[in-house]
């Protein structure tokens, strides 16, 4: 089996997390170890850093451990999305009109 | 007459029931269990609520007291039926009809801390107005974090509260046969900008 290459994947939006680190934390520990398996680097815009670190510590936001899996290296943050960016624009477009 | 008498007295004592179960989780967990189960019996109960039977005994007895449980005593092994909820408030023209879907979300405060959280921090209210946006954003008419701001939650802690409802809504939909009469939140953010 061949080592994957190092990658970076777009989160834009906290909701992963989130969904990730409720009740008994499995999931957020896969997704850990999935990101470190397949060396995969989960870019984060600031704003979601920022909803996640403001959420009130009895949370599940408040608990997910953000900044020790930034200081592991498989999450890292970034300046916002520029959504005049033609590329960003149709992904968000795109994903908007799955959601709905 | 005696009859219009004990139909104020249902009403009022159903009224203070609801509040009694709404105000202790523990219970609410129990009530939505055996309506979920249809019947149910203390060592059944015991066994998937992972609750000591004596516990158990005492919270039967309890909600069957409060009128939301009847026990059948006619086998040897008693078996316990809840008796569906729906009980309207009506402040200043404001409603909201409560029923067994927010006993449940009530329920799971017990062992989520997001519901658990939101209960605590800002009462009873809110989490009653979260189940309304918890059905539009489980029938996929309302995204998380637009429910989020109508809620006027911290977003990260709305879209918990969310993820937390979504399994309350899907596990009573077909549980709960007041469903449908559950406040549609839409119909709250127009008479609220109205």
């Amino acid at each position: 089996m061949s080592t994957p290459s190092d990658s970076t994947a777009w989160i834009a939006d906290s909701g992963l997390f989130i969904a990730c680190g409720r009740q008994e934390n499995t999931k957020y520990t896969a997704l850990e170890r999935f990101a470190t398996h397949n060396q995969i680097t989960f870019v984060v815009p600031q704003h979601v850093y920022e909803e996640l670190t403001g959420a009130p510590a009895q949370s599940t936001p408040g608990q997910i451990p953000i900044d020790s899996a930034i200081t592991s290296g498989w999450v890292t943050v970034s300046e916002e999305l520029d959504y005049t960016n033609s590329t960003i624009a149709t992904v968000m477009d795109r994903t908007q009109s799955y959601l709905s | 007459m005696s009859q219009a008498i004990g139909a104020s007295e249902r009403a009022i004592n159903r009224l203070l029931s609801v509040a009694h179960v709404l105000e202790e989780p523990r219970l609410a967990r129990l009530y939505t269990y055996i309506l979920r189960e249809d019947k149910a019996t203390i060592d059944t109960i015991t066994a998937d609520l992972e609750t000591p039977r004596t516990t158990v005994y005492a919270d039967t007895g309890t909600l069957v007291d409060l009128g939301l449980l009847t026990r059948d005593e006619s086998q040897k092994t008693h078996t316990y039926t809840a008796t569906p909820i729906r009980l309207t408030t009506n402040l200043d023209g404001d409603t909201y009809t409560i029923t067994p879907t927010l006993i449940e979300a009530v329920g799971r405060t017990s062992n989520d801390r997001d519901l658990a959280f939101v209960v605590e921090r800002y009462g009873l209210g809110k989490l009653a107005a979260a189940v309304t946006y918890a059905v539009l954003y489980v029938d996929g008419e309302m995204t998380e974090r637009v429910a989020a701001r109508e809620l006027d939650l911290q977003p990260a802690v709305g879209i918990a509260v969310l993820h937390a409802l979504r399994e309350v809504i899907q596990d009573m939909r077909t549980h709960d046969p007041y469903f449908d009469q559950i406040r549609n939140a839409r119909t709250e953010a127009a008479n609220r900008d109205s």
